[in-house]
């Protein structure tokens, strides 16, 4: 078994880490903003794109949020639907929330980055599409959990479906290379080092942690609420049973 | 590297600004929602658990024990 989950599948261990950890991370998340947002209006206007830079401090760690997300979607539904870890699937469930809204917001941004630069709000680019498709799949997750009363059931179907939409992650990441596309390739994640000046990456850097340290912080407690409402739930079950 | 703080974006403002403005919104409900659904079930089932904590002790005729309140979220 894979430590993390290992030390964390007790909910009572979870419940004591997450106690202390979800503030923590919540602290670190508005430090990083901070200083991510300071360096971003301190940044020098683009000698191309101009004040439409700034879109990006914004945008690119929404985008990476929206897969990253998604990949802590899948993980913790696998680790549901093989090892049938309640925990799993509660963590399951309260990231499809946190992942949608991130998606959206990296749509919405896009779009707004799009305007200006490029003269339209949307365009059917490979990289737009699939992340459409990635908001969908969300989308679709959290329906089909809403849909279906059995919690058994629901944890199962609503696993599959995230482990079929894994298939979209390399197709977003790479969707850049394989088709013609608007968007630029990569240029922070690149095996030569980034191609980006340091007086964007920084507060790019930045922003991306403070969206990352927000997302653990918020997904811990979705997380907490989950084992709340199954225990919830149980104790009802048992008080109509008697 | 850094001077002052650039906030005239001019003239792309009307881009600008609301991505930012739509950023804030997203995060406040997404903290609103995420305290909101745990302070829900938390106050749930410490409701549901004294109710049944209360039928268990009428049953045995004897007071309810005081269960306490459980730490935050």
């Amino acid at each position: 078994m894979i430590p993390a989950p290992a030390f964390l599948s007790n909910p009572e261990r979870f419940m004591a880490f997450s106690r202390w950890a979800a503030p923590l991370f919540g602290a670190i998340a508005v430090v990083l903003a901070i200083a991510g947002l300071w360096l971003a209006f301190a940044a020098p206007e683009d000698y191309q794109q101009g004040d439409t830079v700034r879109i990006m401090f914004i945008h690119v760690p929404a985008a990476w949020m929206s897969m990253f997300v998604y990949a802590c979607l899948g993980v913790a539904s696998f680790l549901s639907l093989v090892f049938r870890h309640a925990l799993a699937d509660a963590a399951a469930q309260a990231a499809a929330p946190l992942g949608a809204a991130f998606t959206a917001l990296a749509l919405i941004t896009g779009s707004l980055w799009g305007r200006p630069m490029w003269g339209a709000w949307w365009v059917w680019d490979a990289r737009m599409t699939s992340v459409l498709v990635l908001f969908l799949f969300y989308v679709a997750y959290m329906a089909l959990r809403a849909a279906l009363d059995d919690e058994a059931k629901a944890a199962r179907a609503g696993a599959i479906l995230a482990l079929v939409g894994v298939v979209n992650l390399p197709i977003v990441k790479f969707s850049v290379d394989w088709w013609n596309s608007l968007h630029q390739g990569a240029s922070v994640f690149r095996a030569d080092g980034p191609t980006v000046a340091d007086v964007f990456l920084y507060p790019l850097l930045l922003m991306a942690l403070a969206y990352m340290s927000a997302f653990g912080s918020l997904w811990l407690v979705r997380i907490r609420g989950e084992v709340w409402r199954r225990r919830a739930e149980a104790l009802a079950l048992r008080a109509a049973r008697a | 590297m850094f001077g002052m703080l650039d906030l005239d974006a001019s003239p792309y403002g009307a881009f600008v600004w609301p991505a930012f403005a739509i950023t804030a919104l997203v995060f406040i409900g997404m903290i609103a929602g995420a305290l909101a659904h745990a302070r829900h079930w938390r106050a749930r089932t410490e409701a549901l658990r004294q109710t049944a904590e209360a039928a268990e002790a009428a049953r045995r005729g004897g007071p309810a024990p005081d269960l306490g309140k459980d730490p935050a979220p």
